[in-house]
């Protein structure tokens, strides 16, 4: 069995991360299509805001619900994107009781900013929405696609961010300003009244009491969110989760990569396989052909244009090289080659799987 | 791109600052600069990179706007305050478009640029980052926050001051996301973007001339019809990019694929010479 279909069969989730423009979204449909072809009810999830999972499966659109993907064999596939509004809006529903209390969340209107138009809410969601994939056992295996790098350790950091935010410290002084009463709860903390004056110099009171009001809201839901992220990081870091660093045999993207891995290591979450995307098609053409003169100038042309290709990629595989003899050969290695055809729907992602079978 | 216009604006005698948006540079490693942080570094003359976090930049802000130090200090080092800022919608994105637009408003500590260009995150995350001050601004009538939103927001719709370039490569996931970028712009922000494409590969030879070789070598010479065949693909991808590019773009300037050059300056003085005399 190959290393790449090793992955495949002893992981539950496999998340894959990279910097922009390496092809992650392609990849991780890629990963999705070989799952479900070799039996696995998969569902590949993108983070991305962007519709590039759509795109590379070969769909109109996709949406918060699973949507089944047709396929050749006996596997099925699904894929969805993480719809943040409808995400949150079911965990308020879920866990908030009353009618009445979920109303006052769902209507606090820097709620509803950060569902609809600010960002910041993506993380959250995309960790509820796997855990939520995860824990319904509908799915043997769930392919996640993150954004690109900065925003991908945006999420790889989201549970822990939370956590900081929930802690009661934190908490008490957005949500019960005015039930501080013992003495030494006063002096220690003297110092954030001086900061919260300084912080409404900053923002203004109106931003603040918002900004107050919010977090007195969500309050009900402390608990709940934080076993939730518990839930997350537990699951991230467990055996059952893979990653995969996705980068393309170029210097600057290889040493991009090598940020993220450091990363990766520094949260604890290990990384598993590296796929090298379109990698440069290397073929032994003839030194010198005679042709007929019309011939021979484009053989000529030809020829140079493969000889710097080749010359140029040769030396990003070197980088490439070193990078993967420093990360230890524990790790799998998936090198994907450049196609002469288009890889942007489904037909195109099952003959790309075909051709990582011959090479493998 | 972003670098080779900076170093272009710079090479004319303006001065530049390079902002790169983190937490991870890639400039730093690109041109060997050693740690980039909020300090700007200096790359050529009269060009000036820096890597912006929302940290980095709201302390700035903090610092200037509060001048005492001590409360700096209780502001950033209680652990309240840090969860806060971390927690807080829009600040993070308010903070950097605040740098980035803070010359223009003559707000926070002086930057003596003539132009700024800054290298943004990829499509949905800058459209998350300009949507920030927008939905404050709406939500937040009084007070700094609300006022400044309200500003920034201004300043990155004038088409005075602030212009948007759009980078793709001639391929079609690329072509696809400069569309939809194109379009949300235009359709949210009344944004007009000008688009420019990256890593066009000169094949000199024609289609033809290089299928009819392929045919006449493939009994001797098998692998040169594979690799012709994979040039006219990679022709033909980039072909329809290009034209759906200048769909977008009837102005549309074409970057050469400089696979010749590896010195990063050489470069920018190849990219940015095409980018203001094409």
């Amino acid at each position: 069995m190959s290393r790449l279909d090793e992955l495949i069969e002893s992981h539950e989730v496999i998340v894959l991360v990279g910097n922009g423009g390496v092809g992650k979204t392609t990849m991780s449909s890629l990963l999705a299509v070989r799952a479900a072809q070799k039996g696995h009810r998969t569902l590949v999830l993108t983070v991305d805001p962007a519709k590039r999972l759509a795109q590379a499966l070969g769909v109109d659109a996709l949406s918060g619900e699973s949507s089944a993907i047709s396929i050749e064999g006996k596997g099925t596939l699904f894929a969805a994107v993480i719809d943040a509004k409808s995400i949150f809006d079911r965990f308020i529903r879920k866990h908030v009781l009353s009618v009445e209390a979920q109303e006052k969340i769902l209507n606090n209107r820097i709620y509803q900013k950060l569902t609809t138009q600010l960002s910041g809410s993506q993380e959250f969601t995309a960790l509820d929405r796997l855990l939520t994939a995860h824990e319904s056992q509908q799915y043997d295996r769930i392919i996640l696609d993150t954004p690109p790098a900065s925003h991908a350790i945006d999420f790889l950091e989201e549970a822990e961010k939370i956590e900081n935010i929930f802690q009661d410290a934190v908490l008490k002084w957005f949500v019960s300003p005015f039930q501080r009463q013992s003495w030494v709860g006063q002096i220690i903390h003297r110092g954030t009244n001086v900061a919260f004056k300084g912080l409404e110099k900053l923002t203004g009171s109106e931003f603040l009491e918002e900004l107050l009001n919010f977090f007195q809201t969500v309050y009900v839901l402390k608990d709940q969110i934080l076993k939730r992220m518990s839930q997350a990081r537990q699951l991230l870091q467990s055996p059952k989760v893979a990653f995969v660093l996705v980068t393309q045999a170029d210097k600057n993207k290889i040493q991009a990569a090598e940020a993220l891995i450091g990363t990766l290591n520094k949260r604890g979450y290990e990384l598993k396989h590296i796929f090298v995307n379109r990698t440069f098609p290397h073929m032994k053409l003839a030194t010198t052909m005679v042709l007929a003169p019309d011939a021979q100038k484009t053989w000529n042309q030809v020829r140079g244009l493969y000889q710097t290709m080749e010359a140029v990629n040769r030396a990003h595989e070197e980088a490439l090289g070193h990078l993967l003899n420093r990360l230890g050969s524990h790790l799998g290695v998936t090198k994907v080659i450049d196609q002469d055809q288009d890889i942007d729907d489904i037909r195109g992602l099952e003959v790309l799987s075909k051709t990582l079978d011959s090479k493998l | 791109m972003g670098a080779s216009i900076a170093y272009g604006y710079a090479k004319k005698g303006a001065r530049v600052l390079l902002i790169e948006l983190g937490p991870i540079s890639f400039y730093e490693n690109f041109f060997h600069l050693g740690s980039m942080g909020p300090q700007p570094v200096g790359l050529v003359k009269n060009l000036d990179i820096v890597l912006l976090t929302a940290e980095s930049c709201l302390k700035e802000y903090v610092l200037h706007y509060l001048r005492v130090k001590k409360i700096y200090e209780i502001f950033f080092e209680n652990r309240v305050m840090r969860a806060f800022i971390q927690a807080a919608p829009a600040v993070a994105e308010l903070s950097i478009l605040g740098k980035i637009t803070s010359q223009i408003r003559h707000v926070g500590p002086p930057m003596e640029y003539d132009h700024v260009v800054v290298d943004a995150y990829a499509t949905g995350h800058f459209l998350a980052l300009l949507r920030s001050p927008a939905a404050l601004g709406e939500m937040i009538h009084t007070g700094p926050f609300g006022v400044e939103s309200r500003k920034i927001i201004e300043v990155l719709l004038n088409p005075q001051c602030c212009d948007y370039t759009l980078v793709a490569t001639p391929e079609p996931l690329p072509v696809q996301e400069t569309k939809e970028l194109q379009e949300a712009l235009m359709a949210e922000f009344g944004i007009k973007a000008q688009v420019l494409v990256n890593k066009v590969l000169n094949i000199e030879p024609t289609e033809e001339s290089v299928s009819q070789l392929g045919q006449i070598t493939k009994v001797e010479e098998p692998s040169v019809l594979q690799f012709c065949t994979y040039l006219n693909y990679v022709r033909r991808r980039q072909d329809s990019a290009l034209l759906q590019l200048k769909d977008l773009d009837k102005n549309l300037k074409y970057f050469p694929w400089l696979m010749n050059t590896t010195e990063p300056i050489k470069m920018l003085e190849l990219l940015s010479e095409r980018y203001f005399h094409e």
